[in-house]
């Protein structure tokens, strides 16, 4: 099984995009064994909310679920201990992440950059981010960057990492 | 004749708010009927005596873009940003996008929008670029994209098979 994970995020526009992408896993009869992880009373969860009861009922058959976690795992304290200490690969194939930390036991994960402030932001709070982005980054970590400025700004700051280059229908 | 542009942006530091409330620039709204639609609660940027700034609240999604559809154009003042959402829906929109001349906005949007030039030595840079985007009308340039987009099932199972 693999794991969409999207408890992080709580911005409208990264919003927007792991909606795009969860949806993409619900609606896409083809696609199956996917664990989809997000946070209540998150932008994200508002827009889960239009998803009818009978789609979500439908989903168990394709093996495909949806966990909610308590808006606490939102916290960045919290939410780093859980990055930090979770081996997601006892239990999922393949990781997927879309809000700002990598999970730091986890072999085959692809992160998903949308953070713009780990790289530029100049306040102390991004720069304590930041150094915890680089304890949990791990070697085998593969990137995806929409735009190809950001992705040479990332390398500038954090070093050369295996990424793809893509560019989405929202 | 009135012109209405929208911003749509949460109020962060680097989405640059702070710069539309600088005097000159809104001397040059008043002048020139020019609206900015934000979309930041009342309480959190004190409106101005021109009421040249209009907060909108926060809004979803679908609301920005019927907003965007109905508004003269884009404005967007973002100092860095990962991809630029907004600059995307402004190219679906055919809407005219005024933004700074940034490596992010230069990539998706080319050399279609009216650019704010950052090392702009005299007037306010922005007065600038609203004056070439007044200059255009009643047809000024759309924007679009210069790269495309994937359909996202594409993207998934490129992500799948990378890691």
């Amino acid at each position: 099984m693999d794991l969409l994970w999207a408890a992080g995020i709580n911005g409208e526009g990264s919003s927007v995009v792991a909606f795009s992408f969860v949806e993409n896993v619900v609606a896409n009869q083809d696609l199956s064994d996917v664990f989809i992880v997000y946070t209540s009373k998150s932008t994200l969860s508002s827009k889960l909310a239009s998803l009818t009861v009978s789609t979500i009922d439908s989903l168990s058959s394709r093996n495909v679920y949806l966990l909610r976690l308590p808006k606490a795992c939102r916290m960045y304290p919290i939410h780093f201990l859980i990055k930090c200490f979770l081996p997601v690969n006892i239990w999922f194939k393949r990781c997927v992440v879309f809000d700002d930390f990598p999970f730091r036991i986890c072999s085959r994960q692809l992160l998903y950059f949308h953070q713009p402030n780990l790289i530029f932001g100049y306040s102390v709070l991004w720069r304590i981010k930041r150094l915890a982005f680089k304890m949990l980054k791990p070697k085998s970590l593969t990137f995806n960057f929409q735009t190809c400025h950001i992705k040479d700004s990332f390398v500038r700051a954090f070093g050369e990492c295996k990424f793809l280059l893509l560019l989405h229908q929202i | 004749m009135a012109y209405n542009l929208f911003y749509p942006a949460s109020l962060l530091p680097h989405k640059n708010h702070r710069l539309l409330r600088d005097p000159e620039l809104l001397g040059y709204f008043f002048q020139n009927e020019i609206k900015v639609f934000l979309t930041i609660d009342s309480n959190q940027f004190l409106s101005e005596p021109g009421g040249s700034l209009v907060c909108l609240g926060r809004l979803d999604r679908d609301a920005c873009i019927s907003f965007l559809r109905q508004s003269d154009g884009l404005l967007f003042l973002s100092e860095f940003e990962s991809l630029g959402l907004p600059l995307i829906e402004a190219a679906s929109a055919r809407k005219p996008v005024i933004s700074f001349d940034l490596p992010y906005s230069r990539e998706l949007l080319g050399d279609s929008p009216y650019y704010i030039q950052h090392d702009f030595r005299g007037d306010n840079p922005i007065c600038c670029a609203l004056t070439n985007f007044l200059s255009d009308q009643p047809t000024p340039r759309q924007s679009a994209l210069v790269r495309d987009a994937l359909p996202i099932s594409t993207v998934w199972s490129c992500f799948l098979n990378a890691i």
